[in-house]
């Protein structure tokens, strides 16, 4: 079974820093998604069950060379950037179109992507591939068995510990959830990692031409962060140590509260707590 | 006729589910941002009660969807996306849930339109409909645009949303739409419940942690407790070493951490490898018999108190309780 | 007449002398020389080695018997018996060599003994024969009769017969001059005063006809002969071979083989760790041959005395067992085939991967070894072998991955290191007195970075300009590559080292003794050379120079404290009196541990322990805990983070219904600042 596993390069979120006066990104640390690990162990989870190849593939600059290698050497088959520069603002559906230009190409049983990223966040990726290539397509995968009748059966998981189980068929393109899996570790130099130093990230230059259509969102601009006034609150009635409270988000923070009674008082207190807490 | 904001509201056995009326509220904040109709989007059977709480939010029009559910992502998708095709609304707006996001992704896919998600706050610039986001772990907010024609479609970031009712009612035009059942790429078999038991520390919203003043007899107790509050019970490293809970049910720098809306810390100290694990949590209730424990430096909630006496108190009072417990 | 002169059924003495002599000799060459290509199997010998001095401490340990003198304790004064033996064996080969081969064999006895020499080396035989008996039969006793833990279950056939055989042949010796005396064939030379026990032991045959006597006499000599030789050939076959392996093992172990791990070259290799016994070196394969299976490393293992599968001495007799199955196989094909390795996986089936994983890498059993072995090694070996395969135990991995993405092994990011310590950061172009290295532990625990902020108000003090390296400082990789990840481990120390030549100081503070050992030994390694120094020496040199002002009372402290010796401290690097020597300025009563100094037992929190997520058996560290509280302390003094969270931990499971305090030595130091 051929699977396509998608990497995304992201700014890492914790580590990048924002200058509020000159509004610009800074300390950019370009990395793996997070989630793209457990996506890349889902391709090798299945390769081990059923056989077949893992393909990785990433539309990304030449930083992108690191993590399709890092895929090389984790023990995927092929690592395949994408690149062409006019795609360096280029959106999740535009990017879904390069994929799929590329997927036409590799051919495949089934793509994985993550459900969502950690940067953009708009779990776009799985149903425009599906809606590119009209295939099934699932996302938010906690759980995930494939048969070999090409038969799929995916578990999405929803809030609250509630799950809805999907069953799909081959070819399709699965939004995979972080905690499916353990991600595997491979140590330099160990035999896996020896294996994949033997191979190389290939690079596909993207024929934009054939793209149909700009973008459908536009990033315009970052600026500082500005929690929303709800409605609930008159502003105009707010001290300005309170004003201050809610440009800091803290507004309506109770304080914390040490109790000391009976048990009764106690347990009601704890109680009300909760159906606050849970409101 | 106005344009319309479609906000697609959620039912679950007939009632307005989760934050449904919160989405009904952000139609009608986001109608008076861009001076449009109010419009809700249910799929489902809805009860009358559904519609009678619908009615304190303003809402112009109700588009309901008939059809015994679940539905699936595809059809709902698939559903909007012809009456879209119909009827032109300006805006459709989801809850950045997990069905929300996928229905929303679904639809910008089918129609080619933009999808600005996990918005906070929506904008007008030069007549134009911008949208705010929160990035890079809240260190920033991007302004969005939709750069395609619309329907222009969100996702609405859930703690930017807020019920806020209507001074006074209105009733919305029920408007009966069809579903476009019929062969789905993808079917849904089931919606099911992960055992409390199987349940993953890090998915529940409320977790119960026991620690070294809980005794092994007693475990029986917080089980119960648990199970009526619908929490899952982790729990400190002596707690694991004491047998209380399995090792995957650690809470701590070496265990899980949480990020969960509640823990109630039960007979635990606070020492700094558990805490680490709990720094997220939204609200920490802590039962401990010391005032000194440093667990109370965590807390919203402290009581200072006997564990073997306030735990069963709570029992009994959220099971005499007769309301319905989230 | 010496009895090979005799004839026996029509054969000369001579003839059945030399031929069971020579017989005997040749199966013993024949096997050794097996033996030898079986240890050539491994590969290479692993290092060089210094002359002279390897040499003189190779002669120490074996003639003056120091492998022995080195283990003996209050509890544990076997070592004594072996030395008798030992130094009896030494005796009776020159005997042997001079009297029996030489003499007897070539039938020039009478010219040999007519001299002083052989009279005063009877009476050396004389003394030493009977002490050799009494060595042996404390040596059946103690291992048959009294069976001590140490020798648990190892009371089989070839251990008695080896015992049998020390046992028998100074006794048959001695009849054999008993009986010689009988006859009146007394040593020529000055003094007619007879060796004492044979003389004793020769009344026995007064009352015996002359003939009875000569035959006795003959008998003895024969039966001493044949157990001789059965003894030679013995040394091939048993753990006798220590005879020969253990000096050679002496003379090419390190002086210290505690500290630095070899490194692996990874251009030059394609695999590391062992898969094979052939991956060792022939070095490690003759410390398989060295082991006489005494269990004082079983004895010193934490792991093994909290029920944990690992016991260092079958790890290398595992390897020993391993070589001999294998080793006939491997050398049945051409010599320039690559060697596969028959059978079992020797890291994971002959060796089982809880065993792998259980190893502190205390180094109890390095110490303990009387024959030098480095037990520890060959479990790093495995190690490596288990991280090259890609098995690993589930906490063990997790800690590596998080490490391999932030630096750290509790997977918190890296941005986030040594926060709040209120250290300055180091810049470049500065001239610091030293850059203080946090170590991981004080960089994310609040409670440990509470002892960095304590050093730090220490150097304050002194008036010394010091800086941190911040979120640039990474994992020092001690616990990395004692998980047998070499190839992290590299990349660590090699961006560490960067780091900090970019920066101008004199020397590198720690207070953490897995940082302190890594930096110091092994970073030199990849071209790191720096000065480090323990904040335990920084201390106390600062005290003894005067150069921090303490509280003006003179009166010290009466509260207890005991101090917890860390094991990369005190047995890796010596470091033992420093701490005390602090302690003893400001308390009235230190108490020790049982096991001390060198000796320390180990908290539990070594080799990648400390992430091990399923414990087997007890908890080490709460063993070492109730060591401490019989001693019942008010405080319990250590200067290690790791041992630090471990009796953190410890003390929570244990409850501390008694108080304890948990101090750093930097803790309590500062604690009596100005």
């Amino acid at each position: 079974m051929r699977t396509v596993v998608c990497l995304k390069l992201i700014a890492d979120p914790d580590i990048v820093e924002f200058d509020v006066t000159t509004e610009e990104l800074g300390n950019i640390h370009t990395v793996l998604d997070p989630v793209d690990q457990y996506v890349l162990e889902e391709g090798l989870v299945l390769r081990e069950k059923l056989g077949g190849e893992v393909i990785a593939v990433s539309v990304a600059p030449g930083a992108g060379d690191d993590i399709l290698r890092d895929a090389l050497l984790y023990g995927a088959d092929r690592a395949i950037r994408l690149w062409h520069d006019d795609l360096r603002c280029a959106d999740t559906w535009m990017v879904s179109q390069v994929i799929r230009e590329s997927l036409d190409n590799i051919g495949f049983d089934l793509v994985l992507c993550g459900a969502r990223s950690r940067d953009a966040g708009s779990a776009l990726m799985v149903p425009a591939l599906a809606h590119h290539l009209n295939i099934a397509s699932a996302t938010g995968i906690i759980d995930l068995e494939v048969g070999s009748d090409r038969k799929i059966i995916a578990h999405k998981k929803l809030t609250k510990g509630e799950r809805e189980t999907y069953s799909l068929e081959l070819p399709a393109v699965l939004g995979i959830e972080e905690g499916i899996n353990e991600p595997r570790y491979v140590a330099p130099f160990s035999r896996i990692y020896r294996e994949g130093l033997r191979k190389k990230v290939e690079f596909l230059e993207v024929d934009i031409t054939g793209l149909k259509g700009r973008q459908l969102v536009q990033n315009l601009r970052f600026t500082q962060f500005r929690p929303r006034v709800k409605v609930g609150i008159d502003i105009s009635a707010l001290s300005m140590q309170e004003k201050l409270k809610m440009m800091r988000g803290e507004l309506g923070r109770e304080k914390e509260e040490l109790f000391e009674g009976s048990p009764e008082e106690a347990a009601r207190k704890v109680l009300d707590k909760l159906r606050e807490a849970l409101k | 006729m106005l344009p319309e904001v479609w906000s697609f509201l959620e039912i679950e056995n007939g009632d307005l589910h989760d934050n449904a009326c919160k989405m009904a509220a952000e139609a009608r904040r986001a109608a008076r941002i861009f001076n449009i109709a109010a419009c809700g989007v249910i799929f489902g059977p809805c009860s009358s009660g559904a519609l009678e709480e619908l009615k304190w939010y303003g809402l112009h029009k109700i588009y309901l969807f008939p059809g015994e559910p679940p539905f699936s992502p595809e059809i709902i998708a698939r559903s909007i996306h012809s009456a879209t095709e119909r009827l032109n609304p300006q805006f459709i707006l989801f809850e950045n849930n997990p069905s929300g996001s996928e229905v929303a992704a679904r639809v910008a896919a089918s129609l080619e339109r933009g999808l600005i998600s996990v918005c906070v706050e929506f904008e007008s610039e030069d007549g134009e409909p911008l949208a705010r986001k929160a990035v890079y772990e809240g260190k920033a907010h991007a302004v969005c645009s939709w750069a395609a024609p619309p329907p222009y479609l969100a996702t609405i970031d859930s703690s930017a949303l807020e019920d806020v009712k209507e001074k006074g009612r209105t009733e919305p035009e029920i408007v009966h739409e069809e579903v476009e059942s019929g062969e789905c790429l993808t079917g849904l078999l089931r919606k099911w419940e992960v055992g409390l038991s199987e349940l993953d520390l890090s998915e529940a919203r409320i977790v119960i942690g026991v620690g070294k003043g809980v005794g092994a007899e007693f475990m029986e107790a917080i089980d119960r407790l648990a199970r009526s509050i619908k929490g899952v019970i982790g729990g400190s490293r002596i707690a694991v070493y004491n047998g209380l809970i399995p090792l995957e049910r650690q809470v701590g720098t070496t265990g899980k951490w949480l990020n969960s809306d509640v823990y109630i810390a039960i007979g635990i100290s606070g020492a700094p490898q558990h805490v680490m694990g709990i720094k997220e949590v939204k609200n920490i209730i802590a039962i401990n018999l010391t005032k000194e424990a440093p667990i109370f430096r965590y807390a919203k909630l402290g009581i200072i108190g006997d564990l073997y006496e306030v735990v069963p108190e709570l029992i009994n009072l959220i099971e005499a309780s007769s309301e319905e417990k989230p | 007449m010496s009895p090979v002169s005799l004839a026996y059924w029509g054969i000369p003495g001579y003839v059945i002398f030399w031929v069971l002599s020579v017989a005997a000799v040749s199966l013993f060459l024949w096997r050794a020389y097996r033996l030898w290509r079986y240890l050539r199997l491994g590969s290479g010998w692993g290092g060089s080695i210094r002359l002279p001095g390897r040499l003189l401490t190779a002669l120490f340990h074996v003639v003056a018997q120091w492998c022995q003198f080195k283990t003996l304790s209050r509890r544990d004064l076997s070592g004594l018996g072996h030395v008798l033996m030992a130094w009896g064996f030494f005796i009776f080969a020159i005997y042997y060599l001079l009297f029996i081969i030489i003499g007897a064999g070539f039938g020039i006895s009478e010219t040999i003994k007519n001299n002083s020499f052989f009279y005063y080396y009877s009476w050396v035989m004389d003394i030493a024969a009977p002490l050799v008996v009494l060595a042996a039969l404390w040596g059946i006793i103690r291992r048959y009769i009294v069976r001590p833990p140490r020798l648990k279950g190892e009371q089989n056939i070839e251990a008695l017969v080896i015992l049998i055989t020390v046992l028998i042949h100074p006794l048959t010796h001695l009849f054999k001059e008993a009986a010689n005396i009988a006859l009146g064939e007394l040593p020529a030379g000055l003094g007619s005063s007879l060796p004492v026990i044979s003389s004793a032991l020769s009344q026995l045959f007064t009352g015996s006809t002359l003939s009875s006597v000569q035959n006795a006499g003959t008998g003895f000599f024969w039966a001493h002969w044949v157990v001789v030789l059965f003894v030679l050939v013995y040394i091939a076959y048993s753990r006798y071979l220590h005879i020969i392996a253990a000096p050679f093992n002496v003379f090419l172990s390190p002086p210290r083989p505690l500290g630095a791990l070899k490194p692996v070259d990874f251009k030059a290799t394609e695999a590391f760790g062992a898969a094979s016994v052939t991956d060792f070196t022939r070095k490690q394969l003759l410390e398989s041959y060295s082991c006489v299976i005494c269990g004082r490393c079983q004895d010193a293992c934490p792991a093994y005395a909290t029920g944990k599968p690992l016991n260092p001495k079958k790890v290398v007799q595992d390897v020993k067992e391993h070589l001999l199955q294998v080793g006939p196989a491997l050398l049945a094909k051409k010599p320039e085939a690559p060697a596969t390795n028959p059978g079992r996986a020797l890291a994971g089936e002959v060796v089982s991967l809880d065993e792998i994983w259980a190893c502190t890498t205390c180094g109890a059993c390095v110490e303990s070894c009387p024959v030098c072995n480095d037990q520890v090694g060959m479990i790093m070996e495995l190690r490596r072998r288990l991280v090259y395969e890609g098995i690993y135990d589930k906490g063990h991995k997790k800690a590596l991955k998080r490490v391999a993405q932030d630096f750290n092994p509790w997977g918190i990011r890296w941005n986030n290191r040594a926060k709040n310590t209120g250290i300055e950061e180091a810049r470049a172009g500065e001239k610091y007195d030293c850059i203080y290295w946090l170590g991981c532990v004080a960089a994310f625990d609040e409670r440990v970075r509470e002892v960095a902020q304590a050093t730090s108000k220490i150097l304050r003090a002194a008036g010394l300009n010091f800086a941190m390296l911040g979120a640039k400082e990474k994992c020092c990789g001690d616990f990395v590559r004692r998980l047998g990840d070499e190839g992290l481990f590299q990349e660590l120390a090699l961006e560490n080292i960067r780091t900090l030549e970019e920066l101008d100081f004199d020397f590198i503070l720690t207070h953490c003794p897995h940082c302190f050992n890594t930096i110091k030994s092994e970073y030199p390694q990849f071209g790191g050379n720096f000065k480090v120094v323990h904040h335990t020496q920084l201390i106390l040199d600062l005290l003894n120079e005067g150069k921090i002002r303490l509280q003006e009372s003179s009166q010290k402290s009466g509260e207890k404290v005991i101090y917890h010796d860390p094991c990369y401290l005190a047995r890796y690097n010596d470091i033992s009196k420093e701490p005390r020597q602090i302690l003893g300025k400001f308390f009235d009563k230190t108490v020790e541990f049982p096991r001390n100094h060198n000796n320390s037992f180990c908290c539990g929190g070594g080799g990648g322990n400390a992430w091990k997520e399923q414990e087997i058996g007890d908890k080490i560290s709460v063993t070492r805990l109730e060591e401490a509280m019989k001693a019942d302390p008010q405080i319990l003094a250590t200067a290690c983070p790791f041992c630090f969270l471990m009796f953190q931990e410890a003390l929570q499971i244990k409850g501390n219904e008694d108080g304890i305090i948990l101090r750093d030595i930097a803790e309590i130091v500062e604690r009596f600042l100005c």
